[in-house]
């Protein structure tokens, strides 16, 4: 049985579907990416019960199948660039388990994207995860994980699931061709070519993140951040979100605490017909009234301040939230018109 | 999963109410006591250290018999007093005169009152002062019983400059302001 996730199987459908037609040009010229790649470093993987050999191998693996599939340029693919860069101040950065010391790291290396993974083992399962970095936003774009019971032999088909997952939207389009096949009733989609990735990716697209996204931050503001995978920023907004509940809870305690002394002093002073008692209850009761006035002053100050905070919450959460498509892509599909029994390719640019 | 479904099970719609229940529908009233106790009333418009009746309103029918009490509104270190109250006789008799709470806590306390007077009522009453021994803030001198005599209005006034107060070092305290009392008669 065909295993379809090697990257041998993958490439060589790929060739199959392109050179099955007569009349198509060379594969690499079907490579039409702009030529100033986006640069992209991969941090070794963070391990947790494996070796640091297998965990560099794996990173390795990694880097491999990102600079075959995807657009990207790869940095740092060798440990001796690595060091030869990393040389330059005495810090350990052959991993990362942080988004400052990854965005540090993309600093360093002068690249736009940076990779931060890891790989736990126990006993024979396995977690991989790895997110993806912006370095100039300080943010992780996205995260993927998944998870692998078996021999350590099988993990190398994971790896590349985890690329392929981590940069669904920006494989190589010979992948998209061939998830098509060419029959005599036309284009017809290859079915399961990717199970891993068709499987929850799809899913995960056919929800509108953004929709979500702005759901959460109506909810919560700063939600709609965190599950746009901007956390750094959703966490600061959650953070002024709290500060301002707490703020309006301080002042209604004090405002309903003075507010219960007020009353209960002004029910004496109602009926009462004895001078020194009344002498004795009107400053008082003034006093909490000014308390009273003082809080509700400062609520009235914190929920217009706090509609204002939602707003532009909501306003950022649209901005951030994610867009089914980071990269457009340029797509190449093969086309076949039975009549006139001739095979070509179609070719859309993205324009902008 | 119809999205309505999909925000009911993720708990959204609680958050949601939370957040508006936070952000418009916690609104709160301002104070609103008004110091409108009937009692009160002329006192807030009081100076003291001052003398006042109380109550400052009295409404009886023809015959009956009252109360008043003779006050002293937030004085400091006070060892002496004279009150010279002043009433019509033909509207109103003078009955009966009781000591107030004033002096109550202070030893060899003296209280005197004269009504022999045509116009007037005078109430003195000081004690055995030194320099550690006065009495401080707003309490009742004395209390005077009245009858009502005539189907007439009267008032009773205190009498400048003779109502004064004194410190134990016989030091005059400045009265700023003197009350009245109206006696309404059916």
């Amino acid at each position: 049985m065909i295993n379809m996730r090697s990257p041998k199987t993958i490439a060589s459908a790929a060739l199959l579907s392109l050179i099955s037609a007569a009349s198509l040009p060379d594969a690499p010229h079907f490579y039409l990416y702009d030529q100033s790649s986006p640069t992209i470093a991969v941090v070794d993987f963070h391990n947790q019960g494996i070796s640091l050999a297998a965990g560099q191998t794996l990173t390795e693996r990694f880097r491999l199948t990102l600079a075959m599939y995807t657009p990207y340029s790869v940095e740092a693919s060798g440990i001796k660039n690595r060091f030869n860069i990393l040389n330059k101040i005495t810090r350990n950065y052959s991993t990362c388990t942080s988004i400052g010391c990854a965005v540090n790291v993309g600093k360093l290396l002068n690249v736009d994207r940076i990779v931060m993974g890891n790989i736990s083992r126990e006993s024979d399962q396995y977690t991989l995860s790895a997110d993806l970095i912006s370095v100039q936003m300080e943010e992780i774009i996205r995260s993927r994980s998944l998870e692998y019971i078996g021999e350590m032999d099988g993990i190398h088909d994971y790896v590349d699931t985890l690329v392929t997952r981590l940069f669904y939207d920006e494989l190589n389009p010979n992948l998209y061709a061939s998830r098509f096949l060419i029959t005599s009733d036309g284009l017809t989609l290859r079915q399961s070519t990717f199970p891993q990735l068709e499987s929850k990716i799809d899913l995960e697209l056919k929800r509108n993140q953004v929709l979500w996204a702005m759901l959460y931050s109506a909810a919560l503001p700063g939600a709609g951040q965190v599950y746009s995978k901007r956390v750094v920023i959703g966490r600061r907004i959650i953070g002024g979100w709290t500060t301002l509940g707490t703020l309006l809870a301080y002042n209604y305690y004090h405002y309903s605490t003075s507010k219960k002394e007020a009353d209960r002093l002004y029910a004496s002073y109602g009926p009462s017909l004895v001078p020194e008692d009344l002498i004795a209850y009107r400053p008082k009761i003034q006093k909490y009234g000014r308390r009273m006035d003082r809080a509700n002053r400062n609520m009235r100050m914190i929920r217009r301040f706090s509609v204002i905070y939602w707003m532009v919450n909501m306003w950022h959460t649209w901005q951030v939230a994610p867009r089914k498509i980071e990269v457009e892509p340029t797509s190449i599909l093969l086309t076949m018109d039975p009549a006139i029994n001739e095979v070509g390719l179609s070719l859309s640019f993205a324009l902008d | 999963m119809p999205l309505i479904k999909q925000i009911f099970q993720s708990r959204l719609l609680l958050w949601f109410t939370g957040t508006i229940i936070t952000i418009f529908t916690i609104s709160c009233a301002d104070s609103d006591y008004p110091m409108d106790n009937w009692i009160d009333v002329p006192l807030q418009e009081m100076e003291p250290p001052a003398v006042f009746f109380n109550p400052h309103e009295i409404n009886v029918s023809v015959g009956d018999t009252f109360a008043i009490n003779l006050y002293v509104l937030q004085v400091d270190s006070v060892a002496g007093i004279h009150l010279r109250v002043q009433y019509l006789r033909e509207h109103l008799q003078f009955l009966d005169m009781e000591v107030g709470e004033l002096f109550i806590d202070a030893y060899d306390t003296l209280f005197l009152w004269d009504s022999t007077e045509a116009s007037h009522l005078d109430v003195y009453s000081f004690y055995l002062a030194d320099e550690y021994t006065y009495s401080s803030g707003t309490a009742s001198i004395a209390t005077a019983y009245f009858r009502a005599k005539h189907s007439l209005d009267s008032e009773l006034i205190y009498l400048q400059p003779w109502t004064r107060m004194v410190t134990p070092n016989n030091e005059p305290i400045i009265i700023k302001s003197y009350g009245k009392a109206t006696i309404r008669v059916d």
